[in-house]
Formats: structure tokens, sequence, C-alpha cells
């Protein structure tokens, strides 16, 4: 229980911080989705590879079809969903749960992001640095808690 | 042939900016036709447009605009012009990226619209304009701003600063930028001076039936606004139609008016929002319907100010007015008459 407040806790503090970045300094660069992902692993480690996977197949097939089939706007967002649900079912077929089910969209929408921003490459390394520092504190603060 | 215009024509011309996009698409693709080049050339706003040589074809939209008509069955072409109708950096970067690759992109200015999606400075929607520039050769700017150009210029293979031809006349980069481009592309040149002189005839106050205005419903920021009213004199009545998706145009003329960037006799507003403006500058509010129109139309006449029409084209108050004051749409002239040296200056 005390896990699941440090993870709300984090995911509060992440929001606001990523709020203020913007505000101040017109800093748009970490997608809205990686504050959550991060509380969420914190307390789910086994759903980082899951995560990244499927951010990556997402992005990938999204680029493909925009090239090709000229899709864009809303129609890439919804693809992108849809596989990035796609891959988390596929990837946690054996382990099902209801956590999953409701974050599987989340990397569809990290992907998104970073397909519609100004500097993909800047949004990707910001966001994943902001993802492995919040996880970081996010864990430490659950596990010492745990002990 | 149908496709995206990268598929269609040989050179691809993409005119981006704030003002001037169309004046400037018409006017280039006029000038390469009389050259005995093909060309087609498609341009956005309130009249969509679609030239195709000489001949001018309105577009009719089918529910929201989309950047999907902008594949086109048209013959091959020498050459394109295509007004980037994006309003937000992404659909701008799609449009260059997707639908054009143009080599050449023309950039007419950079001022404050659009700003909830391009950003709230003029320094912001430079960035936002930049970051859709790609794989273009050559960036032609008419922006004035050093500072400006060179946010872009860090975006561009090779940006070219046109300077205006006159330093107060609203548009007079067109021209300009009309001349640069035909001569990188080996067109020739134009006679500046001749439009120069077709843009300040259209820039005079008129009067129908005892009342004098000028209709800039199409300027939608006030940068250009103001640019106007200098260049037209007088205090006037200023009347501005708000819009309920256009906030960050309605922040905008209210910065404007707040600040006073221009002299003005009075100020009245309509449309969504208009009450909460009216009430922070102290100014007039009207009911955004035909009945606005005669309220406006009866305190213009007692101010014995002009009256200038800005902010949208679309609101319930202004569709009213302008057919009153015998304002209409008027399909473009392509290729007019070559004497004059002015061949299309919509």
């Amino acid at each position: 229980m005390e896990g699941v407040i440090v993870a709300y806790a984090s995911l509060i503090i992440a929001l606001s911080i990523v709020w203020v970045a913007y505000e101040r300094f017109s800093f748009r660069a970490v997608s809205l989705s990686i504050p959550l992902l991060a509380s969420f692993s914190s307390l789910m480690p086994e759903s980082i590879p899951v995560i990244i996977v499927s951010s990556i197949t997402s992005y990938l097939a999204g680029e493909l079809v925009y090239r090709k089939f000229l899709f864009y706007g809303m129609r890439m967002f919804f693809l992108q969903s849809i596989i990035s649900s796609v891959t988390v079912l596929i990837m946690t077929f054996n382990s099902l749960c209801i956590e999953y089910l409701l974050i599987s969209t989340l990397p569809g929408l990290l992907s998104y992001d970073i397909h519609t921003s100004r500097e993909p490459e800047l949004t990707v390394t910001f966001s994943a640095i902001f993802f492995t520092l919040q996880l970081s504190v996010t864990s430490i603060l659950v596990n010492f808690l745990k002990v | 042939m149908r496709g995206p215009p990268w598929r269609i024509a040989d050179t691809r011309i993409s005119v981006q900016g704030t003002r001037g996009k169309t004046s400037l698409s018409i006017s280039l693709h006029s000038e390469v036709v009389y050259r005995k080049k093909t060309s087609f050339c498609k341009v956005t706003g309130t009249l969509p447009l679609l030239c195709i040589g000489k001949d001018v074809k309105i577009l009719r939209r089918r529910g929201p605009t989309r950047l999907y008509e902008n594949l086109f069955s048209v013959p091959h072409s020498d050459y394109c012009v295509l007004e980037n109708q994006g309003v937000s950096p992404y659909t701008m970067r799609v449009f260059n990226d997707l639908f054009v690759k143009p080599q050449i992109v023309a950039v007419t200015n950079v001022r404050l619209d659009h700003v909830e999606e391009m950003g709230r400075t003029r320094e912001k929607i430079a960035r936002s304009i930049a970051s859709s520039f790609g794989k273009a050769e050559i960036v032609f700017s008419g922006e004035t701003n050093d500072h400006l150009n060179d946010i872009m210029s860090k975006k561009a293979k090779k940006l070219v600063r046109v300077g205006p031809a006159h330093p107060h006349l609203p548009g007079a980069e067109i021209p300009v930028l009309l001349n640069e481009i035909l001569e990188f592309l080996g067109l020739g040149s134009v006679n500046i001076d001749a439009y120069l002189e077709a843009i300040k005839k259209k820039l005079r106050w008129k009067e129908i039936n005892g009342i004098v205005y000028f209709d800039a419903s199409k300027v939608n920021d006030p940068d250009s606004a103001t640019l106007l009213v200098r260049w037209l004199g007088e205090s006037p009545f200023i009347f501005i139609q708000l819009r309920r998706d256009r906030p960050g145009r309605t922040w905008a003329f209210l910065k404007m008016i707040r600040e006073r960037w221009v002299d003005y006799s009075k100020v009245a507003v309509a449309g969504e929002w208009s009450y909460e403006f009216s009430k922070r500058v102290g100014e007039m509010n009207l009911p955004d319907s035909c009945e606005g129109v005669d309220l406006l139309l009866s305190e213009v006449r007692r101010s014995g100010s002009p009256l200038f029409i800005t902010g949208n084209r679309r609101g319930s108050l202004v569709r009213c007015l302008l057919p009153r004051l015998g304002v209409k749409d008027e399909i473009p002239t392509l290729i007019g008459k070559s004497g004059d040296g002015v061949l299309s200056l919509p």
C-alpha cells in the first residue's frame, strides 16, 4: 500500500515538474505518458521491457504507415494506440492482468508524442532520461518502504 | 495522374508564413504560366482554389479540412505552387514531408497568429515554421526581423533574406519574394514597382452609403492589422470579430488593444468571449448576429470615424456585415493585363 502511495506521489510530482518546465521554459521534450509509465514500472519492474518493446513497435509501425499510406494526425494516434495494445497483449499473454490492460495504450501515446514532436530525437532522449530518473527515485523509495 | 504533388510536378514551391501566402502563391503561379510553363497552384483559407494553368476551380470541401485534399488529379506539370495550409508545426511538417517535398520554401512573414499551436511569441512561431523546412534546398524569407531569420536559418540548408521594397507598405515583401523566386528559377523578373502600385491601390478606405470602411477581416493577426491601420492613416473605429475555436487570436487582439499598438477612436467586439474582452478594455460588446450589424453601423456613423474590420471572417456578425458593405469573395483573375506589369494580385 505504501508503495502505491509513493507511486501516486511520484506521478503527481513528475507531472508537476513537466508542467512547470513547459510553462516556465517552454520545454516540451518529455512525453506526457512518461510520468505514469515510470510510476507504474516502479511497482511492476517486469513491465519495463514490455513498455520499451511496445513503444518501439508502435513507433516503427507508425512511421512505416506514415510514409507508405500517408497516415497522420488522429489516424496515426489510433493506429499507434492499437499497435501498442496488441504488442502488450502478445508479450504478456502468459501473465495477463488488469494492470497491463490499463496501461496498454500508453506506449502508443509515447510513440505518437515522438512522432508529432518538432525534435523527435530530443523528445526520445529527454523522455528516456526523465523516465530513468523518475523510475530510479521512485523504486528506491518504494523498496525503502518495503524494508 | 492522381497523387501527391511531389509525384505530379517537377519543381515544387511551398508557401508558408502568416500573411500573404495566397497573394504570393497566385502571383507566382500566374507569372510561371505567363512564361509558358505548365503549373498548378492550390490556395486555402475562406475560398480554397485549385488553379491549373489559367483555369481556376473552387474546391468544395465536405467535412473538416484535411491534408488529403492535396491529392490531385492533374496533368504532370513543370511547377506547382502550394500554400502550406498547416496551422500547427506538425501539420506544416506533414504537408511538406509527405505531400509536397518542396525544393523551394517561401516564408512571407512571421506574425502572431495560430498562437495556440505555433507559440505565443514570434520567436516560437519562427521555430514552428522552420521545423517544417525538411530537405528543401532553399528558403526565401520575406520576414524583415533579423533575429527571426536567424532562428529560421538554423533549420534551412540555405536561407535568402529578401528585404521589402517599401518600409511601411503592408505586403511589400510579396512582389520582392516573387521576383527573387522567379530569378532563382531562371524565369526572369517582374516589375516590382507595378506590383507595389497595385498593392497601394487596394489599400485604401472605401465608402458605401456614407460608411467609410476597410475590410481586413481576412487579416487574422494584430501585427498585420497594426501595419494596415498605420498605412491607412486616421484613428479608426475598430471592429474585431472573435471566434470560439481561435482563442489564441482573441488573446493576441486583446494584447493589441490593451497595449494600444495603434490609435483608435473606439473598439467593438462580437463573438465568443466578447463580453470578457470588452470588459477588459472598456469598449463595446455587440451581439454576434445580424442585429449587431445595425448597432455597429449606427455607432460608426455617430463616431464619424472610418470602420476597420478585423479579427476573423467567420462569425455571424461579420457574415452579415460584409454583404451590407458590398464585400464579397472574388475568384482572382490569373494572367491579367500584362501591359500594366501585374498579372494577378488577389
